[in-house]
């Protein structure tokens, strides 16, 4: 009989499939934190630095044409182009930071396992990986990097609504202002008839 | 054979297993293809924009209790309360002889962006009630208010407090801010004049928050356990059904969503106070008729702390507490609910009905 307390005894293949685990996870963690250090040295991703300093030329010329002031005849669009090239930049660093924080939990979640073995691992894994990520679901980072999240969604859609309206525009389309506004007259109109409906059904009460 | 190679052979046999019965129980749900829901029979009695309210079929000789309308969330489609015939929390209150009718909000769409949860509560849900209380020819019915449609229900029974004989919360809100609730804390930070300027919000958004409650079960060990499945043709049949209503989720009006997440999310203004529909404040201690809250002992999505606060805030002397060992889901379609809740729910009415003479 084994003794699940006493590592001396644990299954070896087990203990070597849960080394081999850890150690994959290990490197996908070294992957993320240096992903999200942007001061990181590209050789250590063991990617030749030309391949990266291409990407990170590129990006540096997206970040300067975001910063360039939209002038002309195409302000307006132009405009519009560069806060969604922003936002888009923005919230892939901020996914960015959201993977980092949550990297640990798969390595957290193997250190759950107490009974290796075929049919009890995987259940195990997941009751280990759900407290693990619960733990960090609960905390103040998660819930901000989520919601810089969202809120970077949003300001995105605002912006792609605002492009659309001023294609729309351009093309005579009916734009999202037009049946806005269209919506709220049909609002105020339908509440101003029951307002008067409500007002004959009274009186005809005290009628009686 | 070593016990190393013995494990190795062990790990191949099981994973044999698991593969030839996942992919049975994949034949079976690709042969079962879109299965129906809605069990009992129902017609729609009054309808308006997307709202529909429809009275269902009596199945049993009528108790002589007020009207039950049942207030469903916002966020899902009602057709959980009626997935199948054995599966049906509607059809187990018509065998105990109640009238019931159900409020379904519908498939809002852009045309809904601007509307407001004044127009949902004091508009749409109030005329409903209107509706029932002229065919019935009464003053007041009973209200059962589930999830988000309950902490509507509290909102209008705060304010008409004379049309509502009897109020059931189910798996219902009302404290936003207990430490277990997750959907609260996440909400804390989220930009609401923003996310009402995005526009409506997308039902696949509100499932993506769902699933990150517990992503591990809900997007890998549920579908992981159909091999367990494989062999039991009615055992897939339901989590087929289930999978069609978890998925089946409409997209939320943003002004009304933004509302909801601003006034009782981040403000917690059931309980504090701040809530105003069109300019009238809404206070728990309004509400003093029989309050019956019905929640769910292992519910993720609405702790019980957050349920069982509303005992403390109400004005009612009659109040029932119901816990049920169960989570928020399976409140609806699990069988430890089964006739429990239904018959809970059709003795406590009884028992008002009498007293109310």
């Amino acid at each position: 009989m084994t003794n699940g307390s006493d590592s001396s005894t644990v299954n070896p293949v087990s203990a070597a499939y849960i080394k081999a685990c850890e150690d994959y996870l290990g490197v996908h963690q070294v992957i993320f934190e240096q992903f999200n250090n942007r001061t990181a040295p590209a050789a250590a991703f063991g990617v030749p630095p030309a391949f990266l300093d291409a990407w990170k030329s590129l990006a540096q010329s997206m970040g300067a044409q975001v910063g360039v002031p939209a002038l002309g005849p195409a302000r307006e669009h132009l405009e519009i182009v560069q806060k969604m090239t922003d936002l888009g930049l923005q919230f892939q660093r901020k996914y960015a930071e959201f993977t980092a924080h949550l990297a640990g939990i798969p390595q957290d979640a193997m250190r759950g396992i107490q009974h290796p073995g075929a049919g009890t691992t995987y259940d195990e894994w997941i009751e280990s990986a759900e407290s693990a990520y619960a733990a960090l679901a609960h905390g103040a980072t998660f819930a901000r990097l989520l919601g810089e999240l969202c809120n970077t969604l949003n300001a995105l859609k605002v912006q792609r609504g605002k492009l659309l309206e001023y294609f729309s525009r351009q093309l005579d389309l009916p734009t999202r202002a037009e049946v806005d506004s269209l919506h709220q007259q049909v609002r105020h109109l339908r509440e101003a008839s029951r307002q008067k409906s409500r007002g004959r059904s009274r009186g005809k009460g005290g009628g009686k | 054979m070593n016990a190393g190679d013995e494990a190795v052979a062990s790990i191949f046999r099981f994973g044999e297993q698991f593969q030839k019965n996942s992919l049975e129980a994949l034949r079976v749900l690709r042969e079962l293809g879109d299965l129906p829901v809605g069990a009992s029979e129902k017609v729609c009695v009054y309808r308006e924009d997307k709202i529909a309210l429809y009275r269902y079929a009596p199945l049993a000789r009528p108790l002589g209790l007020p009207p039950l309308l049942i207030c469903y969330a916002m966020v899902n489609r009602p057709y959980v309360l009626d997935l199948q015939p054995d599966r049906s929390l509607i059809r187990e209150l018509l065998s105990f002889g109640i009238d019931v009718y159900l409020l379904d909000w519908g498939y809002p769409d852009g045309a809904d962006r601007f509307t407001g949860l004044d127009e949902y509560v004091l508009g749409y849900l109030h005329r409903s009630i209107e509706h029932i209380l002229k065919a019935h020819g009464t003053g007041s019915l009973n209200l059962l208010g589930v999830c988000q449609g309950g902490t509507l229900s509290l909102c209008y029974a705060a304010l008409e407090p004379g049309r509502i004989a009897n109020l059931i919360a189910m798996v219902t809100p009302v404290d936003f801010k207990t430490p277990e609730n997750l959907l609260s804390k996440w909400a804390q930070h989220i930009d609401i004049d923003l996310m009402t300027q995005a526009g409506n919000v997308s039902g696949e958004l509100l499932n993506a928050a769902y699933l990150g409650l517990m992503p591990f079960r809900l997007t890998q060990q549920k579908y992981a356990e159909l091999a367990d499945m494989a062999g039991n043709r009615a055992g897939l049949e339901n989590f087929a059904r289930m999978e069609k209503w978890i998925f089946d989720s409409p997209d939320q009006p943003a002004r009304a969503f933004g509302e909801f997440v601003k006034w009782f999310f981040q403000d917690n203004a059931l309980i504090k106070g701040g809530v105003e529909l069109a300019g009238r404040a809404v206070s728990l201690k309004s509400i003093t008729q029989p309050v019956l809250n019905v929640f769910a002992r292992r519910d993720h999505l609405v702790p019980p702390s957050a349920s069982i606060a509303l005992g403390a805030h109400i004005g009612s002397g009659d109040y029932t507490e119901l816990g049920v060992d169960v989570g928020h889901i399976g409140m609806y379609v699990s069988g430890r609910a089964r006739n429990t809740v239904s018959a809970a729910i059709a003795k406590w009415l009884g028992e008002r009905a009498r007293a109310a003479g």
